[in-house]
């Protein structure tokens, strides 16, 4: 079986702080591996324990921080890994990344499997693994919570609105994964160490034959609404408390 | 300019009309069952279903695909949904357009969208222009458009709709009241520790105006205590005041609720990220100021009659 996992960096945004006007200061925030990546990694790995197979992961962008992801998946077990090279990669259009990705899988593939984060916390579209799946012409499940796989057919769960869905289909398929999915692996010191020594392929966007698409960004703002910042402590009084939401309901004319 | 809607479901089909009339153009819209046709036939033009049957994303998308290779839209609209977005994915792809999603407010000049979408899990807003077509997940609303009296065309879409995947659901059971309209809307969070305990909530939604209930997301997607919850992945509301009993108060969940007039919260925790964005911030169990609240309606209820 051959698996390929895309993952990407993405800043950690619980830890992004703002310019005084609002913009954020994303250049100095801390990046990681997306955390639903990480699930994606993971399952991959456990495929490969249980079946054998050959795992790939791909990341677009062109940073060191990219190399040390690519490196993070190896100590967690991943066989292969490459870096799409493109500078402005933070403001690629999500159609642009399906490009690459189909560019990429038909050097390289084809894949039994694709497997992605389901969506990434900061740029997110939360829509590129069923633009793979239609660009290169392999089904898709979606937002899976949880997955399991017998050897022919894939079993996936779904929590949505209205309930839960479970998907069955035979490989090949884009699966994308929630943070739900799994608890990812810490890497061993021994894993890690090898991962050190494992070596990072590259490849530009020439190679692959794709014309980039950008986004056109105005303006990035802090989305904040400033409100009253009123404090009751309920444990000092908790009379004071009861009476302060009961008034309110009353001034508004919401009490029966 | 030709707008195309995704009509997922009733509440959706009523809000995207206020975002068309927004982007000024003739809609038409495409539903997965003739229930929603009827809907959408009083606020769309023209309208063409598909018994879909279980939601499956390739299958309703070549429905949509069909609708399109026939009209040729500028803009598709679809609910930034966990299906709104597989679709519209799978879709854009197909057209090889750009798709935007998390956009919470949608504006154009001459025939160049200008769009507002939420980015950093909630925590900004970006303001981006795109050219058309243009394939647009939106946030779904609360808001709907005035009743008319129009009965658009229905059209039904007759297409093999065969697809690899077999798909079953489990439907999910009982949650809340809607949540349109309403002038007050108590979302209670993980502080909850029993599915009982949402009692409360019930009860004082029981006892005020126009009033509704929800929840955050692990709530109902996890536990399975509600239908829906509010939040990026989830409802954004604008009711008179948001009542948040037991939430953290993480941006996620916040976008649903910051077009509130006034946000009133209750949470042991002094230091939880709501108090910086709540009016009334009250630090404390909800467990004891909830039955509290309750009793102090009712019993100024009974002694005013
Ligand atoms: C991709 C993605 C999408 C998401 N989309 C959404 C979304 O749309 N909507 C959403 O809500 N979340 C969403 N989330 C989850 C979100 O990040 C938070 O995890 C979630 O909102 C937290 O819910 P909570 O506030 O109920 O729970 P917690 O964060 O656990 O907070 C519980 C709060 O209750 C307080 N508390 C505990 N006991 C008591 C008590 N007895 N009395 C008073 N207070 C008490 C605690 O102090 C705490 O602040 C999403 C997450 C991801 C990864
Ligand atoms: N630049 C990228 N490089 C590699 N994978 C990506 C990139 N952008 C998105 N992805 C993958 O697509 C998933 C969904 O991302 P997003 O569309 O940003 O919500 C991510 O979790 C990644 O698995």
């Amino acid at each position: 079986m051959k698996i390929l996992t895309l993952i990407k960096l993405t800043v950690d945004v619980s830890q992004l702080k703002y310019e005084k006007d609002g913009s954020p200061l994303v250049e100095i925030a801390p990046n990681k591996m997306g955390d639903s990546d990480k699930c994606a990694v993971e399952e991959a790995i456990r495929l490969k324990e249980r079946y054998g197979a050959s795992v790939t992961v791909l990341t677009v962008g062109a940073t060191r921080d990219h190399e040390r992801i690519i490196r993070d998946a190896y100590a967690m077990g991943v066989d292969e890994g490459y870096i799409i090279e493109v500078e402005e990669y933070q403001k690629l259009q999500a159609t642009t990344i399906g490009d690459i990705v189909k560019a990429f899988v038909e050097k390289t593939g084809p894949y039994d499997l694709i497997l992605l984060g389901a969506g990434s916390l900061d740029t997110h579209s939360y829509t590129l693994g069923s633009i793979i799946s239609s660009k290169i012409g392999i089904p898709i499940i979606s937002s899976v919570d949880s997955l399991s796989y017998n050897g022919s057919i894939v079993k996936a769960e779904s929590v949505m609105e209205d309930g839960v869905y479970v998907f069955q289909a035979p490989p090949p398929l884009v699966i994308t994964l929630t943070t739900e999915a799994n608890e990812p692996r810490i890497p061993t010191l021994k894993t890690i160490l090898k991962s050190k020594k494992m070596e990072v392929k590259k490849l530009r966007l020439e190679e692959l034959g794709v014309k980039p698409r950008y986004v056109t960004i105005e303006d990035v703002r802090k989305y904040f609404v400033e409100r009253k910042k009123i404090i009751i402590d309920a444990g000092e009084d908790l009379e004071k408390a009861v009476e302060t939401i009961y008034s309110i309901l009353k001034m508004e004319g919401l009490v029966k | 300019m030709k707008i195309l809607c995704y009509g997922e479901n009733s509440e959706w089909i009523k809000y995207s009309r206020i975002i068309i009339d927004k982007l000024g153009g003739y809609p038409y819209c495409v539903t997965p069952s003739r229930e929603l046709a009827e809907e959408s036939s009083k606020y769309f033009e023209e309208t063409y279903f598909f018994n879909g049957g279980v939601y499956e994303p390739s299958k309703y998308c070549r429905a949509i695909l069909e609708v399109a290779g026939r009209i040729f839209p500028d803009v598709s609209l679809f609910p930034s949904t966990i299906k709104g977005r597989t679709i519209a994915g799978l879709y854009a792809g197909a057209r090889d357009e750009s798709i935007i999603t998390d956009i919470v407010d949608v504006d154009h000049e001459d025939s160049v969208l200008k769009l507002k979408r939420l980015v950093y899990g909630g925590s900004c807003i970006a303001t981006i222009k795109s050219t058309l077509p243009a394939t647009l997940c939106i946030t779904p609303g609360t808001q709907k458009p005035p009743e008319t009296s129009r009965k658009g065309s229905i059209e039904e879409l007759r297409i093999s709709l065969e697809n690899r995947i077999t798909v079953s659901l489990n439907p999910r059971v009982g949650g809340g009241p809607p949540l349109e309209k309403s002038d007050l809307v108590v979302a209670a969070g993980r502080g909850f520790k029993n599915r009982e305990d949402l009692e409360m909530v019930r009860e004082l939604v029981s006892l005020t105006v126009n009033s509704a209930w929800s929840v955050t997301r692990p709530l109902a997607a996890e536990y399975g205590w509600a239908d829906n919850w509010i939040g990026i992945s989830g409802v954004t509301v604008n009711p008179r005041i948001y009542l948040a009993v037991g939430v953290s108060g993480q941006p996620l969940h916040m976008v649903g609720a910051r077009n509130s007039k006034i946000i009133i919260a209750i949470n042991k925790d002094p230091n939880a990220p709501i108090s910086q964005e709540a009016d009334y911030f009250i630090v404390g169990d909800l467990y004891k100021i909830l039955p509290k609240l309750i009793e102090k309606i009712k019993t100024t209820k009974t002694s005013s009659t």
